[in-house]
């Protein structure tokens, strides 16, 4: 008879050949290929870098010319924040949580295939532009009026626009996974109270990234449709605004700063952990620092707007957050430090590139208060001291941590350790050549040097500090050749790492490495923040309690993928969630989407075909299939004692997911309704043009269908929910008519503007947000329609988690209606300058 | 302690209620710059300031009357109800700082400053 590790091997298979590994889905391949291709666009753009030290090495140099220097800089700057970083360290998350939390595989393995793909297709698209010589030249923020259409024709910009834009689907999509994964499939006993801190770190970072991405696809959607159908957001004299884009990309930008930071945050804290061979120091004060700068940095993106002309007093509330975000970045320093010097120090490459970390950090952040300030700011403002400062926090308090991370997880995902020789080679040359090439710029800024000037006077005296900078960045260049090397010669002679090579403390060291594709056999449980260093095995145990359940999954009695759902704050066990076999669905959509977004650059034509694809390429991943036996040897029979149930007692992942999916889409809605209310404060006249205030009969009437339609959607949900579809078959109907009456008086209201989006800036954000909400009105009919068919075809019993996915995205359209009604129809009538706008110096 | 108290809303309250006071501090305050300026008077950003830090250190009270956690919890439900009370107090002091940092520049400060740079924005 088969053993049990044979039967989990056999369903947890992952297919052979060119086509299995396209199919893969799996956590650790999904993971391992985020990281490996995010480190290929490192080295592209640190190439970039590069030949940029090259052309300012000197005074008058002709590497690169004016255009070429704008086309390298944007890239460079676009590649490391969107392709290298962001990706990297959300790949290694969804490599390392899951193991680290006890999980076999992330909450929707396929989602997450499908965001590796579209994060791959979005890369070679915007370098493809790079090699035709049409890449993006208005820098990674893209400020316009210089990306519009009048400063910057030709395709360029629209690189920037669609793929930036497409990319963001890669992290917001990544995002939702380690959310729902940290919160709904924790190993039993790991309360929130021992959530190891880069578990903690990453969740914070999905949390960012949820509300602070949609501004940015919203920002972008507005520079795109300026520049493709002619509306006019950032137009001023079709009373746009173009402050109206530093505020929302800035909003997204300043917590990407932080996006980035906070995952090395929690990367430092576990190799200092391990290194120290001691808990971390203060680890109630970690968790809460990580949480309040995970706050506060949505609270500082003024601080890159300080040249612009806004109110002083405005300013200063941002310059108090800015100066308050340091203490809880303090709090984490001191606790290393304490960590460090309690502990039984063992010094390894990870701990130097750790500590190099906190060194350069602390540099990086003191810049970072001194341009806080607003007069200091101005001062330096577009200088190389701000090219210093953010070099200090972004390769010192990023890429530093990464190559920490690398050095520290290397073993567990290869199986092979890297030289430690070569190892201390490769961080001296890198943490060297870093400080030659960025210190000088500090004092290059103060003596004026301008920052994205492709070139300068020889005898503006700037020579030998960006010569010496220059030769500083090829040190650090040759730093990253030897890492290959190391890497290169580990994967051929490597010794052997065993399970745990560094006596660390949590899970993932607790299986083999690389771990089987189940990662565990048996789910651990947890007692305590540091589970390896316990008395109590959390694999072997002694374990209390009613444990039955695990035994049976550990025998995957059905041949099913089969892992445990736990719940959010104690994780206790709650039922158990079966996970999907590898597929190549998500791979021919992704691919079918880029094609659709390509469209918006080429032709029409492809869009259209790309839509389509990507509709036959979501019925295949949806398709029903037959139960897939297990390949290998039969299951035996069930074991019916003590198994999780089927059905969640609580929340099931899937309402997790799209809780989250509300939260992007809700953001994204406020976004364009704070964008409605940033134009109509800049215009002398709202509405523009002597056009009327907005009728509210039809609208109303819109608004009430789709309310109304909250009433037989909640008694279908709750029908179903004790264990009928019968009221659901009957009254869905109801709700998707009310639904469809809700889209066909909307666009009779829109089909009765005397104005279209070309007209103005009160046009474009007008249309825009109606043809938002419209889209979601879209969204639920069609699922509304495909739920109600499942229930006819008495198919709903194995898509249980169909309705509450419906039932949560209705509520989330109907109700953010109102917003929508409230700005769109009821504020032009109560904020006149006869009322509340007299106050608002409105018209 | 209110009954279930381990995942009450009072908990959550005192675990989330100092940073979310101070995001609807910013948030609230950062707009209404432009009507003081243009009414003549703080008084708005002044209630703003009063009522945000009230909930931030009622957060912060909250979180220390869970700090005995309820006796008829497993260890593991007591442990985590104590870490989340420690939290909401540290949080509690941490962002009524910020309200009272932020809070400076409309008790001090002209809403209708703009360092001479001839600017007549309002955001």
């Amino acid at each position: 008879m088969a053993s049990a590790i044979d039967r989990l091997n056999a369903v947890w298979y992952q297919p052979r050949g060119f086509a299995g590994w396209l199919a893969a889905v799996n956590h650790r391949a999904v993971g391992t290929r985020y990281m490996v291709t995010a480190f290929v666009f490192f080295l592209i753009a640190g190439l970039e870098a590069l030949v940029m030290r090259l052309q300012l090495a000197a005074g008058g140099m002709e590497v690169l010319g004016p255009d070429a220097y704008n086309q390298f800089f944007t890239m460079h700057g676009t590649t490391m924040m969107f392709l290298f970083v962001v990706p990297f360290l959300e790949g290694l998350g969804i490599y390392v949580v899951p193991l680290m939390i006890g999980a076999r595989d992330m909450a929707f393995p396929r989602l997450n295939a499908f965001g590796y793909w579209i994060f791959l297709f979005s890369g070679i698209v915007l370098h493809w532009s790079f090699l035709t010589g049409t890449a993006p030249h208005s820098g990674w923020f893209n400020y316009v009026p210089l990306s519009g259409a009048g400063f910057s024709p030709g395709v360029n910009i629209d690189y920037w626009v669609t793929m930036v834009t497409f990319l963001e689907i890669a992290a917001l999509v990544a995002a939702v996974e380690l959310i729902v994964t940290i919160l709904f499939q924790r190993a039993p006993g790991m309360s929130m109270s021992r959530v190891p801190l880069f578990v903690w770190a990453e969740l914070v970072t999905a949390f960012m990234i949820i509300f602070a991405m949609p501004p940015l696809v919203v920002a972008s959607l507005m520079l795109g449709l300026d520049r493709i159908v002619g509306t006019h957001f950032f137009n001023v004299a079709a009373g746009g605004d173009p402050l109206l884009w530093q505020h929302l990309f800035w909003f997204f930008g300043h917590p990407d700063v932080y996006i980035m930071l906070a995952p090395a945050l929690g990367i430092v804290s576990m190799v200092v952990q391990a290194s120290a061979r001691r808990p971390i120091a203060g680890y109630i004060l970690m968790v809460v620092s990580i949480v309040a700068i995970g706050f506060i940095s949505f609270g500082l993106w003024v601080h890159h707007m300080y040249a612009t002309g806004l109110p002083l007093m405005g300013m200063n509330f941002f310059v108090a957050a800015s100066m308050m975000i340091t203490i809880p970045s303090g709090v984490q320093i001191a606790s290393w430090i304490v960590t460090m010097w309690r502990g039984r120090l063992v010094v390894t490459t990870p701990l130097l590139f750790a500590v190099a970390f906190i060194v350069l950090f602390i540099l990086g952040g003191i810049t970072g208060i001194m341009i806080a300030s607003v007069p200091f700011d101005w001062q330096v403002h577009d200088t190389f001291f701000i090219v210093a400062h953010f070099h200090y926090v972004l390769i010192g308090g990023v890429v530093f941590p990464i190559f920490a991370g690398l050095y520290f997880w290397f073993p567990k995902v290869t199986g092979r350790m890297l030289n430690e020789h070569l190892g201390r080679w490769n961080f001296w040359l890198m943490f060297i050549g870093f400080n030659i090439t960025f210190f000088p710029m500090h004092i290059l800024g103060f003596q004026g040097m301008p920052r994205r000037v492709y070139t300068y006077l020889p005898e503006l005296g700037w020579d030998p500090l960006n010569l010496m900078a220059s030769a500083g960045a090829f040190l650090m260049g040759f730093g990253v050749l030897l890492f290959l090397l190391n890497v290169g010669l580990a994967l051929a002679f490597g010794r052997p790492a065993g399970r745990n090579p560094w006596d660390a403390d949590t899970l993932e060291w607790s299986v083999s490495s690389p771990p089987p594709q189940y990662n565990f056999d048996r789910i651990p449980v947890v007692y305590s923040l540091n589970p390896l260093w316990d008395e109590v095995d959390p694999i072997e145990g002694p374990h209390e309690g009613d444990l039955r359940w695990r035994e049976r999954l550990g025998e995957a009695p059905r041949g099913r993928r089969e892992t445990p759902a736990t719940t959010v704050l104690d994780a206790r066990p709650d039922h158990q969630i079966v996970l999907p076999h590898p597929s190549v669905w998500p791979l021919w959509l992704a691919l079918a989407a880029t094609a659709g977004v390509l469209g918006a650059l080429v032709h029409p034509a492809l869009a259209a075909t790309g839509a389509a694809l990507s509709i036959v390429a979501l019925f295949g991943w949806h398709w029903p299939r037959r139960h897939e036996p297990p390949r290998g040897p039969r299951p035996p029979d069930p074991i019916r004692d003590g198994a999780l149930p089927e059905a969640p007692v609580h929340r099931s992942t899937v309402w997790g997911g799209m809780v989250l999916l509300a939260a992007i889409e809700g953001t994204a809605l406020g976004s364009l309704l704070v964008g409605y209310f940033y134009l109509w404060m800049g215009t002398p006249e709202w509405p523009p043009g002597g056009i009327d205030r907005p009728d509210v009969l039809l609208p109303s009437i819109s608004l009430g269908l789709l309310l109304v339609s909250l009433w037989p959607m909640q008694r279908a949900v709750s029908g179903f929910q004790v264990g009928s579809a019968a009221p659901l078959r009957r009254v869905l109907p109801i709700a998707i008519g009310l639904a469809l009456g809700y889209l066909v008086v909307k666009a009779m209201s829109y089909a009765s503007l005397e104005f279209d989006w070309q007209a103005h800036a009160y046009g474009s954000i007008v249309w825009t947000i109606g043809g938002y909400q419209a889209l979601h009105a879209l969204a639920i009919l069609i699922l509304g329609a495909a739920v109600w068919m499942l229930a006819r075809r008495g198919k709903l019993e194995q898509r249980r988690q169909a309705v509450e996915a419906l039932a949560v995205y209705w509520y989330f359209t109907a109700l953010s209606a109102l917003p929508e009604f409230g700005t769109l129809y009821l504020a032009p009538h109560l904020i006149s300058s006869n009322g509340i706008g007299r106050y608002l110096g409105l018209q | 302690m209110p009954k279930d108290a381990a995942s009450s809303i009072w908990l959550w309250f005192a675990f989330l209620g100092a940073p979310i006071a101070w995001a609807v501090h910013l948030m609230t305050i950062y707009p209404l710059v432009p009507v003081a300026c243009v009414t003549g008077t703080t008084v708005w950003l002044q209630v703003v300031n009063v009522l945000t830090l009230a909930a931030a250190v009622l957060a912060g009270v909250a979180g220390w009357c869970y700090l005995r956690p309820p006796e008829d919890a497993s260890e593991t439900t007591r442990r985590r109800v104590r870490f989340m009370a420690c939290a909401a107090i540290v949080f509690s002091i941490y962002f009524s700082f910020v309200i009272v940092a932020e809070s400076l520049p409309s008790v001090l400060g002209d809403p209708c400053a703009h360092a001479g740079t001839g600017s007549t924005r309002i955001f």
